[in-house]
Order: structure tokens, then sequence, then C-alpha cells
């Protein structure tokens, strides 16, 4: 008898348990009203005179803090609820918090004249004090940001961030609340362009102070200044609202934005399709099944197989270019990516800023020929084989490191393969997780002989490419090390306009000259918008999608 | 029974810290460290680990670890660098609980009665298709039932929303893909369990008594037969309720499930740390659970422990 009491109490525990669990946690959008979606999702979200734009991430935002802001979809969010000094738009410079600027003589001194009714979200007023103590804390070392290097710009940048001197003797000086004065390290066309990213937004030094380190780990952890203010960042979803002390917010249409976090790329489009979401990325693998619906754009990315200068193979320039000009770059996208992707037939991105307009339309080059070019291959390879010493090339044997995905699998077997093929070498390839991989890429590195990765600019200029590889750099992992190429990455810093381009240009040359590493691809992303949405905006450097002038009709 | 329950607690202390020691130290022998995008300079990275106190010698780390954890402070994550561990699981895990109590609830009920209806059927057609259900619950993965059940319920026919998490009716799929294989293996068991039982002597002297058979089977055999089913528990509600990262991540809920995956590809010390601390102890408690629960409803085990 005592048992089934026991047994009772038990069911009752079971059962009570059920019907607390029976009560979905707080996930209702309240803050963003009417958004409430129909049970039934296969209908399309009522708009009822709101106009919310919905779109969704692979992963949750990260932070907020615009210092620590490290990767595009959270700097996406800093576009849209921080207003720097200028803002690109679609890569086009608007004067935002700064009303205008001058520049001395040497290129060296930025003074910036700043609007006087600029905004917080609690109402105080953006000052120049507010940009210095933002760009001082992103290269202070305390404050650790992992976008640091950014601040070299500036002057004594590296050598606050390391440490060596105060963080007080930075180039950075508010001379009354609405003049702020830069001094930079060396002379840089691309500075302002930087502006606009998150890690130069102004940072209010008493909320820092509030919150310590949960500062931007919330959605009322931080003010906003910009067009939208964040109203909900928390588990997969960050809402944002308009900011009405926006001083131009009679120019944004949208009534808020949802930003979901839906980690596979098939319900994402499935969403789309329901119309649960307003702009969805086609994974690769869907993209032919969409093709002619799709719009795309190129992120930026520019991947290479990178080839380390140190092994007795590689140091060998033929060799090097035998390498590059085996490659069928036409075939390669073809097989490893469906021919989605742009070939790379030089190193730089050929959309970044040039002196007036596109880079690549201004220095046009294609270095290697698209489907490669096998008798100069050969030509270089029997030059290289005699400076060796080596008379079969299967004596040569080389190992190629690549992170374990899918697709960089694929990438690497096609390249392994035409190298085989057309050259005769051996590779083996070498799989490892993305962050071992990227724990490889550092100077003198004897991991690897061959790797797959790549590099995504910071800013639209030439430079943010080719500053890797210069010899002392502490990227350059190729361990390539000319003489003329850093005389003309030195020659730039002093030199502006076309001179300093021509500069950046021969500097390309030249290390595609040297063969010193193997572009391979451009990549583009493949993405849907729905009908309703207007004015919506995809670019390639700092963030992706520039939804701030917006409208949803319908 | 005080006794029983403090080695119980003792125990599963101990379990824990070894957990904690263990899981310090393999996290930091992974290769690559926390901060491996290659965009960070050489100085940034060195910030960054003063920042974390990663720079300090790995003992004193431990020290200062094992400290934290006594006032349940896991510290800064490194991939979400506003954000604590504990606000992370706090902001996380309700989702998880819920979703996890949702799936437990039909697991049980239906593996329960599927269970029972198939061993009193034993044999004919009706035990026929609860075994084929039962059989294909154990062996098709849960993220080929979601996407099945994704695929048909809403994008093929509309009844039901694709994604997220905000009302009943976004549960439903979720729970029943998340709960199908514990369905599965609870039915197979109660079947098996409730086969056996029926064998028993006390069934027969129940019989004999004259008993009725509905009686027999309510009273004696289905409580007898349970008790492996309860086994079962302890470690099904700890692995249902802290979260799976495919369901989470096919249907875009934002529970716990996906820091396993995340930390560990990024090398997050503090949140694997935190996630293994956690899930840990949820086990070990849910497994203590079980374990005072055999005491109380079966005495034999209660004895032996003392």
């Amino acid at each position: 008898m005592k048992h089934k009491r026991f047994m009772a109490l038990g069911l009752a525990t079971l059962l009570s348990l059920s019907v607390v669990g029976c009560s979905t946690p707080n996930t209702t959008v309240e803050d963003s009203g009417s958004t409430s979606a129909s049970t039934s999702g296969s209908t399309a979200q009522t708009v009822s005179g709101e106009k919310i734009f919905r779109y969704s991430n692979k992963a949750d935002i990260a932070t907020i803090d615009p210092n620590k802001i490290n990767c595009v979809p959270d700097a996406t969010i800093g576009y849209h609820v921080y207003d720097g000094l200028y803002r690109s738009v679609q890569g086009n410079l608007q004067p935002a918090v700064a009303e205008s600027h001058t520049v001395s003589e040497d290129g060296l001194v930025y003074t910036f004249t700043l609007r006087q009714d600029a905004k917080w979200s609690d109402g105080e007023p953006v000052t120049a004090q507010d940009f210095e103590y933002g760009m001082k804390r992103l290269c202070d070392p305390a404050a650790a940001c992992s976008m640091s290097y950014l601040g070299v710009v500036f002057k004594n940048g590296a050598a606050v961030t390391a440490g060596e001197v105060p963080v007080d003797e930075l180039g950075v000086k508010a001379i009354d609340d609405y003049t702020l004065e830069i001094t930079l390290e060396h002379p840089a066309d691309y500075f302002l362009s930087m502006l606009s990213m998150s890690q130069f937004m102004p940072v209010r030094q008493d909320i820092v102070e509030q919150f310590g380190g949960e500062f931007g780990g919330g959605a009322d952890k931080q003010v906003y200044n910009g067009p939208f203010v964040v109203t909900q960042f928390g588990e997969g979803r960050l809402v944002m609202e308009k900011n009405p002390n926006y001083y131009d917010a009679d120019s944004i249409k949208l009534d808020g934005v949802e930003v979901l976090t839906v980690a596979d790329g098939t319900t994402a489009v499935s969403m789309f399709n329901a119309g649960d979401l307003d702009l969805a990325e086609v994974p690769s693998d869907l993209a032919p099944q969409y093709e002619g619906q799709t719009l795309s754009y190129y992120d930026g990315s520019n991947d290479y197989a990178a080839l380390n200068h140190n092994n007795e193979y590689l140091a060998n320039k033929n060799f090097r270019l035998a390498l590059n000009y085996a490659i069928n770059r036409e075939e390669y996208n073809l097989l490893s990516h469906n021919g989605l992707y742009a070939e790379n037939l030089r190193y730089v991105l050929p959309q970044v800023r040039g002196v007036e307009g596109e880079y690549g339309t201004e220095y046009p080059l294609e270095f290697f020929p698209l489907q490669g070019d096998m008798d100069k291959a050969q030509e270089y390879l029997t030059v290289a084989m005699e400076e060796l010493g080596v008379s079969d090339p299967s004596e040569i044997s080389l190992k190629l490191v690549v992170s374990d995905s899918d697709a960089s699998k694929k990438e690497a077997e096609v390249v392994v393969n035409q190298w085989k093929n057309n050259l005769g070498i051996d590779v083996q390839i070498n799989m490892v997780p993305y962050a071992t991989r990227n724990a490889m890429l550092v100077p003198n590195s004897t991991e690897f002989d061959i790797i797959m990765t790549g590099w995504v600019p910071d800013y639209s200029d030439p430079y943010s490419y080719l500053e890797l590889w210069y010899s002392t750099s502490s990227y350059n992992y190729l361990n390539y090390k000319s003489e003329a190429y850093d005389s003309y990455l030195d020659a730039s810093k002093t030199t502006t306009g076309k001179e300093r381009m021509d500069n950046l240009f021969n500097a390309e040359k030249v290390l595609l000259e040297d063969g010193a590493l193997v572009p391979l691809q451009l990549r583009e992303v493949q993405y849907m918008v729905s009908d309703r949405v207007e004015n919506l905006g995809a670019y390639f450097i700092g963030l992706n999608y520039d939804y701030m002038y917006t409208d949803i009709v319908a | 029974m005080t006794k029983y329950i403090l080695k119980r607690v003792g125990i599963s202390l101990i379990t824990i810290f070894v957990l904690v020691t263990v899981v310090f130290f393999l996290a930091r022998l992974m290769p690559g460290g926390p901060f491996n995008d290659p965009k960070l300079s050489e100085t940034a990275r060195e910030n960054l680990s003063a920042y974390y106190g990663f720079d300090k010698p790995i003992f004193e780390q431990y020290i200062t670890y094992l400290k934290n954890i006594l006032s349940f402070d896991f510290g800064f994550s490194t991939k979400y660098p506003s954000r604590t561990v504990n606000d992370l699981l706090a902001g996380s895990f309700p989702y998880s609980v819920d979703l996890g109590v949702r799936a437990l609830c039909f697991a049980i009920s239906f593996g329960l009665v599927f269970g029972i209806i198939s061993a009193l059927n034993r044999g004919n057609k009706i035990d026929l298709i609860f075994v084929i259900i039962a059989v294909i619950g154990t062996s098709v993965p849960d993220f080929i039932m979601g996407a099945i059940l994704q695929y048909f319920f809403a994008i093929e026919w509309g009844l039901l929303p694709i994604a997220e998490y905000k009302g009943f009716a976004y549960t439903i799929l979720p729970s029943v893909g998340l709960g199908f294989y514990t369905m599965a293996s609870v039915s197979r068991i109660m079947r098996a369990s409730m086969l056996e039982v029926v064998q028993q002597d006390y069934i027969k002297t129940a019989r004999s008594k004259g008993i009725s058979r509905f009686r027999v089977t309510w009273k004696h055999q289905i409580r007898n037969a349970i008790m492996p089913v309860i086994t079962i528990l302890g470690p099904t509600v700890a692995a249902v309720l802290t979260g799976t990262f495919v369901i989470e991540s096919l249907f875009a809920i934002p529970g716990m499930g996906k820091y396993y995956v995340e930390s560990v590809q990024n090398n997050d010390y503090s949140l694997i740390l935190g996630m293994t601390v956690f899930y840990g102890t949820f086990l070990v408690l849910c497994n203590m659970i079980v374990d005072i629960l055999y005491g109380i409803v079966d005495p034999r085990i209660r004895i032996a422990g003392k």
C-alpha cells in the first residue's frame, strides 16, 4: 500500500513538471509590436501598420560593444545602431556625426567638426570626447579589443596597443565638445573609409564604467546614437527599433528590424518561402534550385592556397609559378562550387576602391589565365627542377593543410588533383579542425607547406590585402620576403592619390610575378529578398546588408 | 535513509570535482587557443590572454577557477566577449528545459502506452505495428526525423510553423522530433519488461486469487514492469533537458545545444567548462534522484546501500 502512494507521488511530480514546462519561455515579440506570428507557419507575417524587416544569421550576435565587434554580422548591427564620423553607404562616404573635416598639408592631421544635434538614445549629446574615448579604448591593452590592430593607423597606435606607451599618447584628441583632432602614423587615403567601421564609433565612458565587462552584452547595457536602437538582444534574437532621437530620423522608413539566429541554411530558405523572413542566403547546394531568383554580392573573401616560402621547393620562384599556371581556375570553380564563385586571376579584390572608382576598373589585370597554361607550367617546372636538382617531379612531396569542412575539403581535392595531373608532383592533404588551421597561420610555421586560407578586407583599399605580406608583418605566414614589394608598400605610405595607388598596383604585380601564393576564388553570396522590401543594399566590406534606408511596401 | 542519501550526495560531489579537473586540463590540451581568428594581431592575442587571465601559469589558473566556481562564477565567454557564461546559460537553459520537458512528456506517455498495448497484444497485428514504430524510432537519428517532420508538416502541408519557438504550435514538431527516440526506447523496454513480469509467480498468484484481468495488469504487471523504464530516465532526462544541437539548429530554437559544439570549435575555455560543469552536475543530480527513487520504490536497494 505504501508503495502505491509513492508511485502516485512520483506521477504527480512528473505531471506538475509537465504543466510548468508548458508555458513557453518569454519569446513573444511584444517589443516590436504587432509582429506576433500566426500559428500557421505557411501564411505570411501580417505587419499591421508597422514596417519590420526580418532576416537571419547563422550564429548569434556575439556582442554589440562597438570596440569588440569582430565579425561581419555583428558589424552590420553596429552599422545600424551607431553613427560614426562618416558613414560608408555602398562604398560612398557620407558625413555622419562629422559635418566636415580638414587635412593638414602632410596628410597626417585630420580635424573634424562635429554636428551639434547628434544625441544618444538616453538624450545626452554625442561629443568629441565620446569619439576620443572610443578610439582610445580600441587601442587600450587593458580593454583587450580583438580588432585593436586597426588602431595602428593612429599615431602611436601600435605602441599603445602593445602597452609600450600610455593610452593618453594616442593621436586622438578632443579639442572641444565638437572638434576632434586625429593624428595618423603615416598618410593613409583609406583612413576616412575606416571611420565607418564599428570599431571607430563613439563610446560613452560612463556607460562602460557602469557595466564593466558586460558592457554591450544586452540591449539595456549600452546606449545608441544610430538610426536604430537595440531593444532586445538575447538568445537567438536581436530586435531593433527606429531611433526617434536620430537627427536624420525622417529618412528612416523602417519601424524596426528583427535579426533571428537560424543555424540551418535550409531552414532559413524554407522560412523565407513561407514569408517568415524577408531575406535569406541560399546555401550553395540549394543554389541550382533557385537559379534566376537569387541576387548575389561579393563578400570580400579572397581565397588562395598560401605557400610556405621556407619550404625548400616552395622557396623556388619558378616552382611557385609552375603551381600557379598549372591551375585551371575555371574547372576548379565548377568542380568545387558549381561555378558560383568568381575565379580570381589576380590578388586584390577588383571591387575595392581605387583612386576615384573601382580599383579593378582603374587597374585591370588578368595575371593568370582563366584555364591555366599547361605549357608555361611545364616550362617553369623544368627550370625549377634543374635549379633544385630534382630529376623526377614525383620526388617533390608537399603537405597541404585544409580545415575539415566539406567545402574546404572539396577545394583542396580539386587543387591537389590538378597539380598531380598537370605537374606530376606529390601533394598530401592534411585535414585539421578550423581552429587548428587558424593557429598555424603565423610566420615561420613548420606545420604546413601549403595551406588553404583567405582574407576578408577591413576597409575598401588594396592595402587591406597587400599589407599582409610586408616582410616583417606579423601576418606574413607565407614568409614572403621581397625588397621590391616592401619598397612599393613603403612608398604607398608617403604618397597619396594616383601615385599611391600606382605603388600599390606595382606591389600587387610583384607579388604575382613572384607567384607568392596561388589565388583561387572570390566568394559570392547568393541571397533572396522579398518583393515587399525596397532599397536594400549588400556590400562586401565590413558589413553584409545595409537596410538603413530600406522600406517595406505592399 | 538519511545515511543512504548523504552517501549519494558525497559521491556526486566527488564526481563533479573530478569532472571539473579533467575537463579543465583537457580543454587546455586542445590544439590552438581561444583567440585563433587569423585577423587578430600578435599584440591583440597577448592582450586578450592577459584580459582573461590565460597568461598566468596553468596551475594558478586552475586554483582561481576552482575558487570562482565555488561562487558559481564561470567567467566571461571568449566568443561572446560581453557576456558571462552564467548569462548565456540563464538565457538558453529555459528553452532547452521547455523543449525537453515537452519531448519527455510525449516520449514517456506514448512510449508507455505503446509498450503496454504492444505487450498485451503480443504476436498479433497491433503488436507488429507498434514494434515497427519502435524500430523506426530507435534507428532513425533525430536530425532525419526532425527534417522529415519539418518537411511534411510545415513545408509541404503547412500545418505547423517551420521554425522559431514562440507559442504552442511552434513546439510540437521539435518536441516530437526530439522525443521520438526516447519514446521508441521506452516502448521497447516497457514491452519487454511487461512480457517478463507476466511470467512471474506473483502474477499467477494474483490471477488464482480471482482478481480481474484488468486489475492484475494495472496493479501488478505494469507497476512492476515500470522499474527498468525508471532506470533509463535519469540519463535521458539530463540529456534531453540540456539541449540538443541538431533539433535546435533545425528549428531555430535558442537553446543550449549549440554551445556544446560552438564552445569546442572555438576553444572557448570558459564556455566549455561552464557547459561541462553544468551538464555534468545536472546528470549527476538526475542519477542521484533516480538512485534515491529506487531506494524509495524498492526497499531491497535501500537496505543493500546501508
